[in-house]
């Protein structure tokens, strides 16, 4: 059978094209690297979901490997051996079922950067070929299908919207936010409401939130939190015209004499090599993936890889700049019964420095620690470095965890694309499969340590503000390996881009890339809202233009 | 959602430090292989570890051995980390072998001796954090007995709890 439309992934990047694609009457076939699963498999399983590989490959069959400069020289170092897994979610919906759904669009600002503050030395900025205007529409969609809950704050740097309000209320909120609110009112900062990928009412077969006190890294129960499975995905399956392929890897994309791509090749789990054939295909496997694919599937037609003959592929790779930080509250802020609260959601950022007179700045989200008892635990069995155990570390464990709540604020600012911030391919490396692993080299630029370090001071303020006790930050240069991006730019230069402004390749056309890939700059936010609709935008332009493209 | 990375990065180091350390001669770890005294080294050193006291449940109370043993013949268990324990047990008993004979305060005294030792000391770190595991993970696993460790701390656990081990579909 030759399917309409063949999609590689069934995440963010994906379920969008699916969903739309279904709906249009495409015959339409995902191939999903894992299993299959919906709501009634998941549960709140500290050891499955976040102590051993269940919804990722193991790192010993396969892995990533990792260069970092250490002392001058760059240094490579595959993950089975550090442990750092760059793997975030090998199942129908991607990572997008564990995300926690903190939803911030762009800025219109966010797509002319280099316009707007100029070229930073050593950084690969550049604008858009898009504008914030064509993908309002589309975020304005992700609101309304994907569900968006919350209310819209007035800010400074306030992006437009079509509509005023959000189509879901927001999330019950912890007491704490009363203090955020006053302190930020003393400091004259503006309190700003986070939005969630979260329904708070149901919405067709998926149930509101119900506070499970496990959120993120933990896939939904309910179907509220806005995974590309439980959103678009499970709609898709219902018109009938699509088909998923579990538990397929697919190992290269092969071209004919046309230049255009004929056919996925795949390995089963058990490493049968199978094939799709497709008139269209849709490569949305996360960044670093879809670089790999491309790359790995090089042939005499395309002896660098497929969409690279600007030798762009796997370049000005971004992740997110910033870090983390937190303060405590106890016993004295709040009645142990409140303090200890379960499930209710903080939902509280700053973004007054999201843009400022001289440089680029970000956004700071606040929310609770996450409630895994095993990790809070074993954070606790050292003090100045040094092990404790028995009576002192039970009773460490029992006084952090009755009478101790910690607030996080996490920070966002744009990677800057760099030379030294890429994917590529290693004959040297292979999995168990004997494909080549993507090496990650991940060279940061200074300005991400700085301005990372400029919001902190901000947030440890507030924190100091509402009493906090013990605050803490850590700003690193190395990157939260969840938040990908980049090494397939779009524009509309050939010889610079690997897509053009409808994240087309630029020489095979009947090949899309729809994840993060496409972004030459990330924002100072997470990125799976601006992923959803770049992919409803990239949608609706193969829905019109379907028999040019094929 | 940001993921820590930090820790992971001091991660080569401790590898490279198990598999070159003299101490920790190579060898094959099946957990169904391992010799009995092994087994019986660690719950003596899990019993000092984790004490019952006033408010927390010990070791023994989470059946944090059984935990130990029945998981780490698991497919998704770190071979690197069940290398690790076995051998870091070895290595205790040879150092310490009246250990199971002291009292409690020389049990104590004991490994805050072995603390120094840094093959031990990371040993130590990784059984504390797998009697953690014991204490805190759902009982489905074999720890955790009538959700001592969860009532202990007040912790409310999110549902729904699993209805099967390492995220199998129901």
């Amino acid at each position: 059978m030759k399917y309409d439309v063949c999609i590689i992934g069934s995440g963010a990047g994906a379920g969008p094209l699916a969903y739309e694609l279904s709906h249009a009457g495409k015959k339409v076939v995902i191939l999903e690297k894992g299993d299959i699963y919906s709501e009634q498999d998941f549960s709140k399983d500290e050891i499955a979901y976040t102590k051993r590989p269940v919804f990722t490959p193991k790192l010993s069959d396969e892995y990533h490997t990792i260069e970092t400069l250490e002392e001058g020289k760059w240094i490579k170092t595959p993950t089975y051996e550090n442990h750092w897994n760059f793997w975030n979610g090998s199942l129908l919906g991607g990572s997008s079922n564990f995300m926690s759904g903190f939803f911030h669009r762009l800025k219109p600002n966010d797509f002319k950067l280099k316009s707007v503050y100029g070229a930073y030395e050593g950084a690969n900025i550049e604008d858009w070929p898009i504008r914030y205007e064509e993908l309002e529409p589309y975020y304005d969609m992700v609101e309304k299908i994907v569900g968006v809950s919350g209310r819209v704050s007035e800010h400074a740097h306030q992006e437009p919207r079509s509509t005023n309000a959000y189509p879901y209320p927001p999330l019950a909120e912890h007491p704490i936010v009363e203090k955020f609110d006053a302190a930020c009112k003393e400091l004259n900062f503006t309190s700003f409401m986070t939005p969630r990928a979260i329904l708070s009412e149901p919405k067709g077969n998926r149930n509101p939130c119900y506070y499970s006190h496990y959120c993120g890294s933990y896939a939904c129960s309910s179907g509220a939190k806005g995974s590309s499975r439980a959103a678009l995905i499970q709609p898709a399956l219902a018109t009938g015209n699509l088909h998923i392929i579990a538990n397929a890897f697919v190992v290269k994309l092969e071209t004919d004499g046309t230049h255009k791509v004929q056919k996925a090749r795949y390995l089963t789990k058990e490493g049968t090599q199978k094939q799709v054939k497709a008139k269209l295909f849709i490569l949305a496997a996360q960044a670093v993936e879809s670089s790999r694919l491309l790359l790995n599937s090089k042939n005499e037609a395309f002896p660098n890889g497929l969409a690279n003959s600007s030798g762009a592929v796997g370049k000005n790779l971004l992740f997110s700049g910033g870090g983390m930080g937190s303060g405590e509250f106890d016993v004295s802020h709040f009645s142990q019964e409140v303090l200890l609260q379960p499930g209710l959601f903080v939902n509280r950022a700053l973004k007054d420095w999201y843009f400022t007179p001289k440089f680029k700045g970000g956004l700071i989200d606040f929310l609770f620690e996450h409630a895994n008892p095993i990790r809070r635990a074993n954070a606790l069995k050292r003090e100045d470095d040094k092990l404790i155990f028995g009576q002192k570390l039970q009773d460490k464990i029992f006084q952090t965890f009755t009478t101790i709540r910690v607030l996080n604020f996490e920070i966002f600012n744009d990677w800057m694309p760099n030379d030294n911030c890429f994917v590529s391919v290693d004959e040297k490396y292979k999995d168990k499969y004997g494909i080549p692993v993507a090496n990650i080299r991940i060279g940061a630029h200074p300005e991400d340590v700085r301005v990372g370090e400029f919001l902190a001071t901000k947030a440890t303020q507030l924190l100091q503000h509402m009493g906090a006790k013990n605050i803490t930050y850590e700003i690193s240069p190395l990157p939260s390996q969840n938040l990908q991006a980049g090494g397939c730019r779009f524009g509309d230069d050939p010889k610079k881009h690997v897509l053009n402004r409808y994240c087309q390749s630029h020489d095979i056309p009947n090949l899309f890339v729809t994840d993060g890939s496409f972004m030459p700059t990330g924002g100072s936010v997470p990125y799976t809202w601006t992923i959803y609709a770049n992919a409803f935008r990239i949608a609706d332009y193969i829905k019109n233009h379907f028999d040019l493209l094929v | 959602m940001r993921c820590a990375k930090i820790a992971t990065m001091k991660r080569r180091t401790f590898i490279a430090l198990g598999a070159t350390s003299p101490l920790f001669l190579r060898m094959d770890t099946h957990a169904r292989e391992i010799p009995k005294d092994v087994w019986e080294t660690i719950a003596s050193v899990q019993d000092v570890l984790f004490p019952k006291t006033q408010h927390m449940p010990s070791a023994q109370e989470v059946n944090a051995l059984f935990y130990l043993v029945s998981n780490s013949s698991s497919e998704y268990f770190d071979a690197n980390d069940l290398e690790l324990l076995i051998k870091g047990a070895f290595v205790f008993h040879q150092k310490f072998p009246d250990f199971w004979e002291q009292d409690t305060v020389s049990k104590n005294k004991i490994l805050e001796i072995a603390t120094k030792d840094d093959d031990l000391e990371k040993w130590l770190s990784r059984l504390i954090y797998y009697t953690l595991e014991a204490m805190f993970s759902d009982p489905i696993y074999g720890g955790n007995t009538h959700e001592r460790g969860w009532n202990a701390t007040l912790h409310v656990n999110g549902n729904p709890r699993p209805m099967q081990k390492y995220g199998r579909k129901a």
